[in-house]
């Protein structure tokens, strides 16, 4: 986003509209500011007021910036409604500051008043479907989500908007394997996921997206030869973009969707070409040797697994550095190597408890402290 | 895309950001993202 996103000139005219912060959420300075506002999904988009800090706006995952720049939008009028303004309006600024505050179910009535209210022509509808798929996803209203996005999607113009929505859908829908709804959901959105992937316009992050909820679709529809089509289309668009002029963050930033298409693929090892160049072109970043190291232990080549690991942990930082310390054990659990496997444990274990409380992952240091109690009760 | 002039960007400071939000009566936008 910052690379990609926040150069556009559509975002311009806002540039002196607000102060920009940049927060890195694996950064031990910020987390002060994660003890306030936590976040769990990446990219996440907060505006918050100049006085009391409180947030007007959250919005989880990315966007183009046709529609950051509607957010922004959105958000001053909030902060500062005009006179005479549409009651529409006004109904999405209080659902926006009560989903940025955490009571989702007040935003998610508010969205549904505010939909209402606008009507199918409203300028704000597809943000506002948008907020309210989002917001239905993020309370585990997965149906909801889900019907709700395809009811929606098929008003909407084809564009990004129409895109992010059917993909949430598809995605609320992908997430519960058992629910009796999820057949009848799935064939309701995967025609508008397939139409939406050819959509123009659409960051390049969301087009993979799309192509991994269409993939996992299928394969929950038992077309194994289907879901492997589609990982192919995946695939190939994946090395069209690789082939595009564009930074070495911006070529990395699709490795992992990269590595999903390879497994899903049942061919790891296409990933490891563009591992490498992204290894080459950033030194610094972690990510390329845990991204080999994972493909490599797949494949079964252990010890350049492990090597790959132990690059990626000489340079990983915060709280994800526990999942490299995961996968580094995993393979030393692999080549049978005890000793090794309960030292690398005993260090993420001490590496998770040196973590700010807002960055540890209680989840996984938990998972951590029962596999070492594992081993030395082996 | 078109690139424009983009926003000046403080990195990894919430409290400078506060500090110039408030000073200049102005929204705070935060990007809070992960290098992965």
């Amino acid at each position: 986003m910052r690379a990609s996103v926040l150069p556009d000139a559509r975002l311009a005219r806002h540039a002196g509209r607000f102060v920009w912060l940049s927060i890195d959420t694996e950064n031990a300075r910020n987390a002060g500011f994660l003890a306030r506002y936590p976040v769990d999904t990446w990219p996440t988009f907060l505006v918050l007021a100049p006085r009391d800090g409180k947030p007007v706006l959250r919005w989880l995952g990315s966007a183009t910036a046709a529609q950051l720049g509607e957010l922004l939008e959105s958000a001053r009028r909030s902060l500062a409604p005009r006179p005479g303004e549409r009651r529409a309006e006004a109904l999405l600024a209080r659902a926006d500051r009560a989903n940025a505050d955490g009571r989702l179910q007040e935003g998610i009535a508010g969205y549904r008043e505010a939909l209402k209210r606008g009507g199918v022509r409203w300028a704000a509808r597809a943000r506002a479907v948008m907020s309210l798929v989002l917001a239905l996803a993020a309370a585990g209203e997965l149906e909801a989500c889900a019907t709700t996005a395809r009811r929606e999607a098929l008003q909407l113009g084809r564009g990004a908007s129409f895109a992010s929505v059917v993909g949430m859908g598809l995605s609320c829908a992908n997430a519960v394997p058992d629910a009796p709804w999820r057949a009848r959901a799935l064939a309701a959105l995967e025609p508008l996921a397939r139409e939406a992937v050819g959509v123009s316009g659409l960051l390049a992050d969301d087009r993979a997206g799309l192509y991994e909820a269409l993939v996992e679709a299928r394969a929950a529809r038992g077309d194994d030869e289907g879901a492997r089509r589609t990982a192919e289309s995946w695939w190939s668009f994946l090395e069209r973009e690789r082939g595009r002029p564009a930074s070495a963050e911006a070529r990395a930033s699709l490795d992992s969707w990269r590595v999903g298409a390879a497994i899903a693929l049942g061919d790891p090892a296409r990933a490891l070409p563009a591992l490498e160049a992204s290894q080459r072109d950033l030194p610094r970043d972690y990510n390329p040797p845990a991204r080999r190291a994972y493909v490599l232990r797949e494949l079964g080549r252990l010890p350049e697994a492990r090597a790959a690991a132990e690059q990626a942990l000489a340079k990983a930082y915060g709280p994800r550095k526990l999942k490299v310390y995961q996968l580094a054990a995993s393979i030393q659990e692999k080549q049978g190597d005890r000793p090794a496997l309960a030292a690398t444990l005993e260090e993420a274990i001490e590496y998770a408890n040196g973590l700010p409380a807002p960055q540890r992952d209680e989840k996984v240091a938990s998972a951590l402290r029962a596999k070492s109690g594992a081993i030395q009760g082996q | 895309m078109a690139a424009g002039t983009g926003p000046r960007v403080i990195e990894d400071d919430w409290p400078r950001a506060v500090a110039e939000a408030q000073a200049k009566d102005l929204p705070l936008f935060v990007d809070a993202w992960a290098p992965w």
